[in-house]
C-alpha cells in the first residue's frame, strides 16, 4: 500500500511532533453543526480556518463524507469517522497526522467500494490481539422474523457459528477485517466485510431468494464462493460485467461473452452457437427462466436473441452439473430475467448502430406485484446494403424480440411469476427466398414456502421454435417449415433439515412434439413436388434427489441422482432394413406402423452425480465432480455451425440418445483476501451414440434420416487455468484452455467408417484458447475495458490431390479434418462513460464507445479451396469482419 | 432452392469481401483416376486413364501404356487404344445396346488390373426441344455499382419417365461459322469451328420432378462472344443414367459449390465404380458409366441478336479483334487463321450437314 518512503516520512514527523511540548490547542477546536461534505474540504477548510498542518494519503479519505448535525470537536469527528476505516489521527501542535497501525484494521476506501460494518464504532480500537465479540441476531430482511441455523462463516470457512433457537450469535475474534457469510437455505448467502474494532452487538438481515433486495446490503455471490462452494466447473457473469466487454457493433450479447470463459469455443466469428468442453452446439441446454430455448440467435448467429436489459444473471454449468438438470450431455446455461422489485416505474433502454431496445417496469399493486415489458427491434437493413453483393444489398432483414413477465407476492409464503419471450427473424434474400424464424417460450412458476426448511417450485414452461423458409420464384415456388415444441411441467422442493444437510428433489414430465420437415408447393404454380416428414412426438419423464451434506468446514459433498425415461410416440411408421446390410434405401425389408400413443422406441437410466470439495486451507480447496447425462434430442446437422434451419430430432428406433459422461478435478485458490481468484481444472468426458454423417449425406427432407448417419463415439478432455481479479480499479481476468474434442466412428460397414476407424478431430476441436478480459475504472464515470482472445484454428478437410471429370477439375479431399486453418487473435477496447449520479436527475445515460478487431487482423472464417479458370486451383482464406468496427451506444434509465 | 449457406457466405464475405489466397500446405497423393462412358450412339467412344495431380499443380498426368476395353455381359470385348494424354478410344465407332451390361477392364503398366462395378444401359426420357432467348442479367462491378450484361439463356424441355427412378445428365457440343479475314479465293471464305462443354456439369432427379414434361428449364447463360458474329449451333446432349451416376456427377457438383464455409457440410470425396482386382482396398477415383443418349440443336443466328454480340473480342464493322494489325499497320502478330480459316484448331472448311 504505502511505499517504504512514505513509512520513513511519517515516522520522522512523529519525532519532530513529539518534540513539540507546547499543550496541544488542535484538540479543542469545535466546529458549528454543517451538513455532509467530503472529509477533504473539512481538512481544507480548518487547514486555512485554524492555521493546521495535515498529514494523509489522500486515497484513503477519497471518498469520505462527513456530517454533524450538532457542535462537534473536531478531535471527535475525525477520530470516530477515520476509525471507522482503520485509520488513527494523532495530534501534535498544529499538526494532524493520520496513520495506519496495523494493516488488518485498514480499510482502504478506494479498493473496498462496498459496504463495510464496523463493530464496536463508538469504542476505542481493542488492543492488538485481545478477543473481541460480535453479537447479534440474524433476521428476516422482511419481516424481521429471527431465523434459526444460520450458518455464519468467518473468511469462508476459518471459523464460524451457527444461529441458536432465537436466531442469535456470538463470534469471537481478533480486531481485524474479516470477511463474514450469513447463509440459509432459501435466501441469498450475505457477504459482509466486517471491521471488528471492538466488542459490539450488530444485527443483520437475509433475504429471501428471489424476493425484493435491499441493494446496498447484498453483496451477491460470496467473494470467496469458489474455493467454499462445492460446485466447480461453474461459471458465472452478472449483467454488469456482461456490459462492460467490447461487442461488435456496440451490442451486448450474452451468448458471445461467455466464449471468454476457459472452455467455452465457438467455430467461427459470427456464427450461432457455443461449444463446451469439446461438445457440440446442440448439447448445450439454454434456459430462459426455466424454460429451454431452442434457438438463441438474430440473422443467423450475429446477435444473440437475448435482450441484455432484460437479463440479470447468466450461470454456466460446465462440469458438475446438478441433479436438476438433464437433457443435454455439454453444459447447461442458465439465463434469468430481471428481478422484479413491485417498487416503482422503472425504465431503460439502449440506442445502438443495429439495435434499440426498451425495457419498462410497471408496479401493478405496491410491493405486490409489477409487470415488466420489454422489445428490441433491430434496422440492420443498412449493413446489407453495405455489401458487396448485388443479392445481399436487395436483401431485408428484420428481427425483433419482445419479453413480458409478471410476477405477484401472494402474502408472505407465495409467489407467482410468469415469464414469456418471443423472437422473431425475417431474411428476404434479394427477391426469391424468404427465411423467418422463431422462438417462443413462456414458463409460469409458482414459489411456496411451507416453512423455513421447507419451501417448494412447481413449474409450467414451453417452449417454441419454428422456421419457414419460402421460395418466391415461379415456377419453384416452395414453402419448406420445420421446427418443434417442448411443453413440461415440474415440480422442486428444498429442504433444509440442517445447515449440514440440504436435499433438493423434484419431478418433471415433458412434451414434445417435432416436426422435421415439410415443403408444402402450389401445384398450379410449381414444378416442385410437395413432400412432409412424419412428425414425431415422445414425452420424458424424469426425476431427481440431491443432498448437499458438509461433513465438517474442510469436506463437503454434493450427491445425486437423476433417472430419466424416454418414449417416442406413434403415430408413425420405422423402416425395418435387411439384416446384415447396411442402412440404405436398397435395404428396406419393411415398413412398421405404430398407431397414436403407441411406444415406438424407448430408453431410459440413471444418471449419477457427484461433486466433493476438500478445503486446504482458508484459501484453497480441491475440487473432485462427475456427470452422467442422457439426450434425447439432437440437431442434425451436418454443418460445423448452427443455422436457422437446422432440424432438431428426436432419439428413434436407430438414433439411440446421446451420453455423456464427465469427470473433472480441480484445485482453486484465492490470494489477497479474496481479491484474486484462481483455478484449475481438468475434465476427461465420454459421449456414446455421436452421430456424424455419411460422405456426401443429404439431410434435408429426408424421410429415414438414419440412413445417412453413422454413429460412434467423441471424448474431450482439457486443462483450464484461470485468474480473476476482483477488486480494486483493474477488474477481470485471463483464462487459458488446453483442450481437445475428438471422434470415433467405426461401423461395421465400409460407409460408417470415417477416417479409417481411427479418432479424428472434432469440427469444433481448437487446443489452445487464451483469452484476457480487463476493466479499468478510470473515475467514477469512465471506465476502459479491453479484451484479447486467441485460438488454434478449427479443422478442415482439405484437398491433397485433382483429377478430371468430364473436363472439370475435381478435388480430392484429405480424411475429415486433417487439416487446420489459420490461428484466431483479436483484441477490443470499449470506453464507457456513465452519466452523473446525482439523485435528482431524471434520465441517467450511459455512453458506450467501443473499437472491435482494434488491430484489424483479418482473421480466417474459413478456407476453401477453388479453382478459378485460367489459373491452378489455389487456397483461399475469407475473412468475416477483417477490419476495425467502431461503434457506439447510448443506454439510459428512468 | 438457394442453400442457406451461399446466404451467409454472401452476406459475410460480402460484409467485407476480404479473400485472399493463403499457403496451404496438404500432403499429397498419387491415386489412380479413370473415367469415360459409352452411349447408344454409333460414335467413337473414350476413356480417360490417368493419375492424380497436385491440386495446386498442372493438369492430368495420362497414363499412356494401359490396356482398355469394354465388356459386355456376353462376353464381347471391345479394345480402346490410346490417342493422347491418356485418352483411349475404341478404333472403330460401335453403339451401346439398350438393356445390355458393359463393365471396363484397364490394366496398368505395372500389370495391376482394375474393373468398373458392371452398368446397365438404360435409355429413357426425351430431350424436346431447344431453344434460347435474349435475356439480361445484373450483376456487381468491382466498384460495387449494378451492371446489366446482355446474353443469351439458352432452354431446355423435357420428358420424364413417370413413377421411376430417372437421372440425367448433360453435356453440350456446338459448332460455329468463323471467316477467313484477310481472304483470297484460293483459300476457303468460311469454317466450321467446334467446342465442346469442358467443365460444364449439369445433372437433376427427375423423380423429384412431379411433372412427365418440363419446361423452360433454364440450361446456360452466355455472354455471345466472336463466336456468335455469323452463325452458332448449340447441340444440346441428354443421358440417362442411373442412379450411382448421378450421386458421383451431383458429389462433384457439390463439391463445386462448397464454399468451404462453417455452413456447408464437410467435403466429401466422390466414390467411383472403379475397383481394383488385386487389392480391394486400394483408392481408385473416377466412373465409367453406360447412359442412353438423345440430343436437339439450335441456331443462332448473329443477325437474330442485333444488339449482340457486344464484347472486346469482338469488333464491329466485320472484324475479329485478334485479327486487327497492331498500331503499326502491321499483320505480323496476326494469329495465321485470319488468312486461313482451316487453320484455326477443330475446324472445317466442309458444311456440317445440319447447317441450314
Amino acid at each position: 500500500m504505502q511505499s517504504a518512503f512514505f513509512r520513513v516520512f511519517l515516522f520522522c514527523l512523529f519525532f519532530v511532533a513529539s518534540l513539540l511540548s507546547a499543550k496541544a490547542q488542535t484538540e479543542l477546536i469545535q466546529l458549528d453543526p454543517f451538513k455532509e461534505k467530503p472529509l477533504i474540504q473539512l481538512i481544507e477548510e480548518t487547514e486555512k480556518q485554524y492555521n493546521l498542518h495535515y498529514f494523509f494519503k489522500e486515497s484513503w479519505i477519497k471518498d469520505i463524507v462527513v456530517s454533524s448535525p450538532e457542535r462537534v470537536y473536531l478531535r471527535n469527528i475525525l477520530l470516530t469517522t477515520l476509525g471507522t476505516y482503520g485509520i488513527e489521527v494523532l495530534f501534535r501542535e498544529n499538526y494532524v497526522i493520520f496513520y495506519i497501525k496495523d494493516e488488518n484494521y485498514f480499510v482502504d476506501p478506494v479498493r473496498l467500494s462496498e459496504e463495510v460494518l464496523v463493530i464496536g464504532k463508538d469504542k476505542p480500537l481493542a488492543a492488538l490481539g485481545k478477543e473481541v465479540t460480535w453479537v447479534g441476531t440474524v433476521k428476516d430482511g422482511k419481516n424481521q422474523a429471527p431465523l434459526v441455523g444460520v450458518n455464519v462463516l468467518v473468511n469462508g470457512g476459518e471459523g464460524g457459528t451457527v444461529t441458536d433457537s432465537q436466531g442469535n450469535f456470538r463470534l469471537v475474534l481478533v480486531p481485524g477485517v474479516y470477511e463474514v457469510t450469513f447463509k440459509y437455505i432459501g435466501y441469498e448467502p450475505s457477504k459482509l466485510k466486517v471491521l471488528m474494532r471492538n466488542s459490539g452487538k450488530l444485527d443483520v438481515e437475509v433475504f429471501e431468494r428471489s424476493a425484493l433486495l435491499n441493494e446496498v446490503t447484498i453483496l451477491g455471490e460470496a467473494a470467496d464462493q469458489n474455493i467454499t462452494s462445492t460446485n466447480m466447473g461453474t461459471d458465472q457473469l452478472d449483467i454488469g460485467t456482461i456490459e462492460k466487454i467490447p461487442a461488435f457493433m456496440g451490442e451486448v450479447d450474452v451468448i458471445k461473452s461467455l466464449l471468454l470463459l476457459p472452455g467455452v469455443s465457438t467455430v467461427g466469428e459470427g456464427a450461432a452457437g457455443f461449444n463446451v468442453r469439446g461438445g457440440s452446439a446442440d448439447q448445450n441446454m439454454v434456459l430462459f427462466d426455466q424454460s429451454a430455448v431452442y434457438n438463441s440467435s438474430h440473422l443467423f448467429g450475429f446477435f444473440s436473441n437475448f435482450n441484455p436489459d432484460v437479463v440479470d444473471k447468466v450461470t454456466l454449468y460446465k462440469g458438475g452439473i446438478p441433479a436438476a438438470y438433464g437433457d443435454r450431455v455439454s453444459s447447461v446455461l442458465d439465463i434469468s430475467s430481471t428481478r422484479l422489485t413491485h417498487d416503482k416505474f422503472k425504465l431503460r433502454g439502449g440506442i445502438g448502430l443495429v439495435t434499440s431496445r426498451m425495457v419498462a417496469e410497471v408496479p401493478l399493486v405496491k410491493d405486490k406485484s409489477s409487470v415488466l415489458i420489454g422489445g428490441r427491434i433491430t434496422y440492420s437493413d443498412w449493413l446489407l446494403r453495405s455489401v458487396k453483393d448485388l443479392d445481399i444489398q436487395r436483401s431485408r432483414a428484420s428481427f425483433y424480440d419482445v419479453n413480458f413477465k409478471w410476477g405477484a407476492s401472494l402474502g408472505e409464503k407465495d409467489k407467482i411469476t410468469l415469464s414469456s419471450y418471443l423472437s422473431n427473424d425475417q431474411f428476404k434474400f434479394a427477391a426469391d427466398t424468404m427465411y423467418r424464424w422463431q422462438t417462443k417460450n413462456a414458463s409460469l412458476s409458482w414459489d411456496h414456502t411451507f416453512n423455513p426448511q421447507l419451501s417448494a417450485q412447481v413449474v409450467a414452461a414451453y417452449g417454441d421454435y419454428f422456421y419457414h423458409v419460402e421460395g418466391l420464384v415461379t415456377p419453384f415456388g416452395f414453402e419448406l417449415t420445420s421446427g418443434l415444441r417442448d411443453m413440461s411441467a415440474g415440480i422442486n422442493l428444498f429442504y433444509t433439515r440442517s445447515s449440514a444437510h440440504v436435499f433438493t428433489g423434484g419431478l418433471k414430465l415433458n412434451y414434445y412434439q417435432l416436426s422435421p420437415g415439410e415443403l408444402q408447393v402450389d401445384e398450379n404454380n410449381s414444378r416442385l413436388v410437395p413432400k412432409q416428414l412424419e412428425e414425431e412426438q415422445s414425452r420424458e419423464m424424469a426425476g431427481y434427489v440431491q443432498h448437499e451434506f458438509t461433513l465438517n468446514p474442510k469436506i463437503s459433498f454434493v450427491t445425486g441422482v437423476r433417472y430419466s425415461y424416454f418414449q417416442n410416440m406413434g403415430p408413425g411408421t420405422v423402416l425395418r432394413y435387411q439384416d446384415g446390410e447396411t442402412r440404405q434405401q436398397h435395404a428396406v425389408v419393411d415398413t412398421l406402423s405404430y398407431s397414436a400413443g403407441e411406444p415406438v422406441a424407448s430408453y431410459g437410466g440413471f444418471e449419477p452425480r457427484l461433486s466433493v470439495k476438500y478445503s486446504l486451507n482458508a484459501l484453497s480447496a480441491l475440487k473432485f465432480s462427475f456427470n452422467r447425462i442422457r439426450q434425447y434430442l439432437q440437431v442434425i446437422s451436418n454443418t460445423a455451425a448452427v443455422t436457422p434451419v437446422d432440424i432438431w430430432k428426436s432419439s428413434d428406433s436407430y438414433i439411440r440418445p446421446l451420453l455423456g459422461n464427465q469427470l473433472s478435478v480441480g484445485y482453486f485458490r484465492n490470494f489477497k483476501n479474496n481479491a484474486f481468484e484462481t483455478s484449475a481444472e481438468v475434465y476427461y468426458k465420454k459421449l456414446e451414440n455421436v452421430v456424424d454423417y455419411k460422405d456426401g449425406a443429404e439431410i434435408l427432407l429426408h424421410n429415414a434420416i438414419e440412413q445417412e448417419l453413422v454413429v460412434g463415439e467423441g471424448r474431450a478432455y482439457g486443462l483450464e487455468l484461470f485468474v480473476k481479479k476482483k477488486t480494486g480499479r483493474l477488474t477481470g481476468w485471463t483464462s487459458y484452455t488446453y483442450s481437445r474434442s475428438e471422434r470415433l466412428m467405426r461401423g461395421p460397414y465400409e460407409e460408417e467408417v470415417i477416417n479409417n476407424g481411427s479418432y479424428y478431430p472434432a469440427n469444433f476441436d481448437q487446443p489452445h484458447s487464451l483469452s484476457v478480459v480487463a476493466d479499468y475504472q478510470i473515475t467514477r464515470r469512465l471506465s476502459f475495458s479491453a479484451n484479447f482472445v486467441y485460438n488454434t484454428g478449427r479443422p478442415v478437410t482439405a484437398p491433397e490431390a485433382k483429377f478430371v471429370i468430364n473436363g472439370t477439375e475435381v478435388a480430392y479431399f484429405s480424411d475429415r479434418n486433417q487439416y487446420r486453418i489459420p490461428d484466431y487473435h483479436r483484441l477490443d477496447f470499449s470506453f464507457t462513460v456513465k452519466g452523473g449520479h446525482r439523485k435528482k436527475k431524471i434520465l441517467n445515460g450511459d455512453w458506450i464507445f467501443s473499437l472491435y478487431n482494434v488491430y484489424a487482423r483479418q482473421n480466417a472464417y474459413s478456407v476453401y479451396f477453388k479453382h478459378v479458370e485460367g489459373s491452378p486451383p489455389q487456397a483461399y482464406k475469407l475473412s468475416v469482419l477483417g477490419t476495425v468496427f467502431p461503434s457506439i451506444t447510448y443506454n439510459f434509465e428512468l | 432452392m438457394r442453400s442457406i449457406s451461399f446466404i451467409i457466405v454472401l452476406l459475410i464475405g460480402g460484409m467485407l469481401a476480404c479473400v485472399e489466397p493463403i499457403d496451404f500446405e496438404a500432403r499429397g497423393v498419387d491415386l489412380l483416376v479413370v473415367e469415360g462412358f459409352i452411349t447408344d450412339e454409333q460414335r467413337v467412344h473414350t476413356v480417360r486413364v490417368s493419375r492424380t495431380a497436385a491440386y495446386s499443380g498442372d493438369a492430368v498426368n495420362g497414363i499412356t501404356t494401359a490396356e482398355v476395353s469394354v465388356v459386355d455381359e456376353l462376353g464381347n470385348i471391345t479394345c480402346l487404344m490410346h490417342t493422347v494424354d491418356g485418352i483411349y478410344a475404341s478404333e472403330v465407332s460401335f453403339a451401346g445396346i439398350e438393356g445390355r451390361t458393359y463393365t471396363l477392364k484397364v490394366v496398368t503398366p505395372d500389370g495391376s488390373e482394375y474393373r468398373s462395378t458392371p452398368q446397365t444401359l438404360q435409355a429413357f426420357g426425351s430431350l424436346d426441344s431447344v431453344y434460347f432467348a435474349q435475356h439480361e442479367r445484373e450483376y456487381l462491378n468491382e466498384s460495387n455499382n449494378v451492371q446489366v450484361e446482355k446474353g443469351i439463356q439458352y432452354y431446355i424441355d423435357y420428358s420424364v419417365p413417370q413413377n421411376e427412378p430417372a437421372y440425367f445428365m448433360w453435356q453440350w457440343e456446338a459448332t460455329y461459322q468463323f471467316r477467313t479475314r484477310y481472304h483470297d479465293k484460293n483459300k476457303p471464305l468460311d469454317c466450321y469451328v467446334e467446342e465442346n462443354s469442358r467443365g460444364f456439369l449439369k445433372v437433376a432427379n427427375g423423380t423429384a420432378i412431379g411433372d412427365t414434361k418440363v419446361v423452360r428449364e433454364g440450361f446456360m447463360f452466355v455472354r455471345p462472344d466472336y463466336q456468335y458474329w455469323l452463325a452458332y449451333s448449340l447441340n444440346v446432349k441428354q443421358y440417362s443414367i442411373s442412379e450411382e451416376a448421378f450421386d458421383f456427377y451431383n458429389s462433384i457438383r457439390k463439391q463445386q459449390d462448397n464454399s468451404g464455409s462453417i455452413f456447408d457440410p464437410t467435403p466429401a470425396n466422390s466414390t467411383g465404380n472403379i475397383i481394383s482386382s488385386s487389392n480391394p482396398d486400394e483408392k481408385v477415383l473416377g466412373f465409367f458409366g453406360a447412359y442412353g443418349a438423345t440430343d436437339k440443336r439450335t441456331f443462332v443466328h448473329g443477325r437474330d441478336i442485333p444488339n449482340l454480340p457486344a464484347d472486346d473480342n469482338v469488333v464491329n464493322k466485320g472484324m475479329y479483334s485478334f485479327c486487327q494489325p497492331d498500331f503499326k499497320g502491321s499483320l505480323e502478330a496476326v494469329p495465321d487463321f485470319c488468312f486461313d480459316c482451316r487453320l484455326r484448331a477443330r475446324s472445317t472448311a466442309v458444311v456440317p450437314d445440319f447447317w441450314p
